[in-house]
């Protein structure tokens, strides 16, 4: 049992900054993101023992998280692509610091695509190599470079409109 | 004007950290196991008490009509098939295995069980409620020989008034639960579509 635990507090110290990010993009919600990221880690504990290093652990890790967010939408009926007002913005101001509001604002962006853009994005960014995301995301390795193309000219054409507010 | 590097950037230096650690994870594992454990054997033992309940009367209580016998047969039949289905779909849930799947193969198990969880709370348990009513109906029978008038009546009200009330609860629980699975499925697919 201990021997699990040192394995699992390895696993969380090197994923769940990675997987807050996922889920965080998913959501657009810390709240939610905070809620997704524990029910995956909880799912990783429970599924260790099972663990057959068929798969990288962090790839692993990272399809749980995905699955996750993608149930999130079973029970969630809020939808997570929220319109990014005047004044969530104006409250975002109010809540948060300069810096960090930008990167709110990110968040909301990414927020306002396709649900598996978010998932591929959010891994992009945090720097995922793009083999280990076409294993993640169940897309071949040409077709994920194309989409990714894409992705990015979307987002940033989203940050950069919602910016001018 | 920011272009993706410029977001990349502003990735990379966020403080946007998880609020948790490990050993808040690992607290909460236990604690849901056990609310679940607990939520299991609840609904268990108020299953298997209506089973020994069924089980005591129908031993101790000398029935004139092989109807009467039918009659609890149906009923303790009925609970094993409740607390079968509810025990195998907290299983399923609480194992997550089907959660290591890829992506795609993942949400072709979400459509399917939010199909099957739709055709329990649909098709069967129709199916069940007629099962009992056909129950309560073998069960008058031996009423009607062994109590007054009044009593057979009181039964046969009671028994239809539960059923009525029963069915319209039903339908609107229907309606809502419809309208809620094929907004589910919709967007199920609308995702589906995404990864192939």
């Amino acid at each position: 049992m201990a021997k699990k635990e040192v394995l699992f507090g390895e696993i969380f110290k090197a994923n769940s900054k990675k997987i807050y990010h996922l889920c965080y993009g998913y959501t657009g919600d810390e709240a939610a993101a905070h809620d997704l990221m524990q029910e995956t880690f909880m799912k990783v504990w429970q599924n260790l023992e099972g663990f057959r290093n068929q798969a990288m652990i962090s790839t692993w890790v990272y399809r749980i998280a995905v699955n996750t967010c993608l149930s999130w939408l079973r029970v969630e009926k809020r939808q997570a692509k929220d319109p990014l007002t005047d004044y969530i913005i104006e409250n975002s101001r109010e809540e948060i610091s300069e810096k960090n509001d930008q990167v709110e604002k990110l968040y909301k962006c990414i927020a306002q695509l396709e649900e598996n853009e978010r998932l591929i994005i959010t891994m992009v960014l945090d720097e995922v190599p793009y083999p280990e995301i076409a294993e993640i995301s169940s897309v071949s390795e040409g077709n994920l470079r194309v989409k990714i193309h894409r992705i990015k000219h979307k987002l940033t054409e989203i940050y950069n409109r919602y910016e001018r507010f | 004007m920011k272009d993706f590097d410029a977001l990349k950037d502003l990735w990379s230096g966020q403080t946007n950290d998880p609020k948790m650690d490990y050993e808040g994870v690992l607290k909460d594992v236990r604690k849901s196991g056990s609310a679940m454990a607990n939520r299991l054997m609840t609904e268990s033992l108020a299953m298997l008490a209506g089973v020994m309940t069924f089980g005591w009367i129908w031993l101790e209580g000398s029935f004139l009509l092989w109807t009467t016998h039918l009659s609890i047969a149906i009923l303790v039949a009925c609970c094993i098939y409740y607390l079968t289905v509810q025990l195998t779909d907290y299983r399923r849930l609480s194992s997550g295995k089907d959660v290591l799947q890829k992506p795609d193969l993942y949400i072709s198990y979400l459509q399917k069980y939010q199909r099957e969880r739709y055709n329990f709370n649909t098709r069967n348990y129709k199916i069940y409620s007629i099962f009992i009513g056909i129950a309560l109906a073998l069960f008058a029978i031996e009423l009607y020989y062994i109590s007054p008038v009044w009593q057979s009546i009181i039964c046969l009200i009671f028994s239809i008034g539960w059923f009525i009330m029963c069915w319209r609860l039903m339908i609107s629980y229907r309606i809502k639960e419809q309208e809620r699975i094929n907004e589910m499925i919709t967007k199920l697919e609308r995702i589906k579509k995404q990864f192939d």
